[in-house]
């Protein structure tokens, strides 16, 4: 309940936040009682829905989503858009899973991966922040170059036969949570800190809301848009890990589907497209909404199409609404 | 704030009805999962043999769709390993990451059984069925090269999906059939990922560069639309004989390709025997379930060939040329 609105001064900011649970808190949130309804109404009718396997399985699913979905809600609190995630994160998993597969070192491969997403989230970031490069159009072609790259490195296969090891963790367990879902709760509270308790992390809300007043307050802009893409590339590599321990694999199209979940999720979740409004807690409720979706629509035996539809009528109603609460609140046009 | 309040109800109140749907229980019977990587006019075929095929083995069946995700299809797999099911019939999305989830699928206790697209390690799988991509490809290959008879040829090869096993082989293996005529010349590849519009792209484009154009590869049938579209365009969609005629080879065998082979627009089609592709994997799967031994534990089946000469004759065998 730590998201916030940047046009106000951020003393008065802290002062209004809601220490209790009231309808202007849940105005903020516009899935959480989606998810927590969904949750119950799935749970009762669905078999086997809240059983521990299918928790685990869900978290597993939902790690590297609510990953990608943090990277990107960086680059949508200024109100930009990172398209270039699924594509870094095919590459990066096919480099990692190369090292991994070469090396037989786990470890190796993850560093690897987590670094090529991390230098081209700085390339993104350098590009757009500092030559003011359009975002829409630079990380398009970022999409597209890496995807291709991908592709001529491994000729379009996937990349597997990796070292034991990599399954075990991905499919692994520690204190009865799966290890992916504990370093989904790391990055969570990481992100969580970095926007909530440091100056680096208000201005993203700042520079959002308006750029040009965070200009002239002296704010640094480029600086707050470089480390956007910085984040968001990196979580992108971060997220690719999580794929390649748990699917033993890395593949030039991993990431293909990610893109538009990670955007879904954050969108869902209530974090403005326009910037300057959201923040990480409603992308995990983003995130939560869709990876329950897709497997309750699933387990109660929907056809594939049907479940199309609900998904899009969800992210349509909960975009809606988000949009509508944001509007009410602030006086927005 | 009765506005968000009501949409708030609405849209909960509908997500609840959904949600209250009585889902299956798979407790007592014998009940195959069906893991499809994607779905697409070839894919849904596959499903309606598929469905046929477990009917006729009295057995009920949970669908799940992976939607070209590998990370889904673990996910799905999962969570039909969790229900129960007593064997998963799957067309894998990622060949290598299908590796594993074979393996944990039949450490669970549950066969795993792949159809039509092989992982890349057979012996991870309790039993592979699936067309022979590579085998269709040279047979390609070779009516090309007979259908040039020694003279230059231009041919345009679009590619299936450079990600997807059958989409590579398919490519590979016609290419390496046409290594032994030097006077046919690939003028053109384009990667289309199974996508109908890049198929037309890539022929109006070949077509604007190269007028001669003497022949089309489409290696799965609905890239046959996308072809069709542009040689209706430059008037060269003739029958084949007529001078004007564009050699053209496809692959699959759906309604589509059977149609066009008796419309004589193209030369040779080369049908995936899909329907007894669905009754092995599902005999496999119910097999296997069953305590049996499987053996062989992979078959691959070629595609059979037709053409306008044949077609009357070769209809009962092609699935396409049934509906």
């Amino acid at each position: 309940m730590n998201e916030q609105t940047s046009l106000q001064p951020l003393a008065k900011v802290d002062s209004d936040r809601p220490r209790t649970w009231n309808f202007a808190a849940v105005a903020k949130l516009p899935m959480l009682p989606v998810l927590v309804l969904a949750f119950i109404a799935l749970s009762v009718s669905v078999d086997g829905f809240a059983s521990a396997a299918n928790l685990a399985n869900m978290a597993r699913l939902f790690a590297p989503l609510v990953i990608a979905g943090i990277g990107m809600t960086f680059v949508f609190l200024l109100g930009e858009i990172d398209l270039s995630v699924g594509s870094v994160l095919g590459l990066a998993s096919v480099l990692g899973a190369f090292v991994m597969r070469s090396t037989d070192s786990v470890w190796l491969g993850v560093a690897v991966i987590v670094t090529t997403g991390a230098a081209i989230g700085a390339f993104n970031g350098l590009v757009i922040a500092r030559f003011r490069f359009s975002s829409f159009v630079h990380t398009l072609s970022v999409l597209v170059t890496a995807r291709a790259i991908a592709m001529l490195i491994t000729g379009g296969h996937s990349v597997g036969r990796l070292p034991v090891a990599a399954l075990q963790f991905g499919r692994g367990s520690f204190l009865a949570l799966p290890n992916l879902l504990w370093v989904a709760i790391f990055i969570y509270a990481l992100a969580h800190l970095l926007l909530r308790y440091t100056v680096t992390g208000r201005q993203f809300f700042l520079v959002g809301a308006n750029r040009r007043g965070a200009v002239f307050a002296g704010l640094a802009v480029p600086r707050t848009r470089f480390l956007a893409f910085l984040f968001s590339g990196t979580l992108a590599g971060v997220a690719a890990a999580c794929i390649v321990l748990r699917l033993g694999s890395g593949g030039p199209i991993l990431g293909d589907n990610l893109l538009l979940m990670a955007i879904a999720s954050v969108v869902l979740g209530g974090t403005s497209v326009f910037g300057g409004e959201g923040g990480v807690f409603r992308t995990a409720t983003g995130a939560l909404v869709v990876v329950m979706l897709d497997k309750g629509l699933n387990l109660l035996g929907l056809e594939f199409y049907d479940q199309a539809i609900v998904m899009g009528l969800v992210i349509i109603l909960g975009s809606a609404l988000g949009g509508h609460l944001y509007r009410r609140r602030t006086g927005r046009p | 704030m009765h506005i968000p309040k009501a949409s708030m109800v609405v849209g909960l109140a509908a997500l609840l009805s959904t949600a209250m749907v009585p889902s299956p229980t798979y407790a007592k019977d014998l009940v195959i999962g069906v893991s499809f990587d994607k779905i697409e006019p070839f894919r849904v075929a596959e499903q309606k043999a598929l469905d046929e095929a477990i009917a006729a083995q009295k057995a009920k069946q949970s669908f799940a769709n992976a939607d070209k995700d590998a990370q889904r299809q673990a996910s799905q797999v999962e969570t039909m390993v969790s229900q129960g099911v007593s064997a998963i019939v799957a067309i894998p999305w990622d060949i290598e990451a299908a590796n594993d989830l074979a393996r944990t699928t039949i450490a669970a206790g549950i066969p795993f059984v792949s159809l039509d697209q092989a992982p890349s390690d057979l012996k991870s799988v309790t039993y592979h069925v699936g067309g022979d991509p590579c085998a269709d490809g040279k047979v390609a290959g070779e009516f090309f090269v007979k259908a040039a008879a020694g003279k230059p040829f231009k041919l345009l090869e679009l590619q299936g999906g450079l990600a997807n096993d059958n989409g590579i082989r398919r490519s590979k293996c016609l290419d390496d059939a046409l290594k032994a005529a030097p006077n046919i010349a690939i003028v053109a590849q384009v990667p289309t990922d199974w996508n109908p519009q890049k198929a037309l792209a890539g022929t109006e484009d070949t077509l604007q560069a190269h007028p001669d154009l003497a022949g089309i590869y489409a290696p799965w049938n609905d890239a046959l639309q996308g072809v069709f579209s542009v040689l209706k365009a430059k008037g060269k969609l003739v029958a084949v004989g007529d001078p004007k005629h564009l050699v053209i080879v496809s692959i699959d065998g759906t309604p589509l390709g059977c149609k066009a082979v008796r419309d004589k627009l193209i030369d040779l089609e080369i049908a995936t025997p899909l329907p007894e592709m669905a009754k092995r994997a599902v005999a496999a799967a119910v097999k296997a379930s069953q305590g049996g031994k499987i053996d062989p534990q992979a078959e691959f089946l070629p595609g059979i060939p037709y053409g306008p000469g044949d077609v009357d004759t070769m209809a009962s065998k092609i699935w396409g040329c049934q509906s």
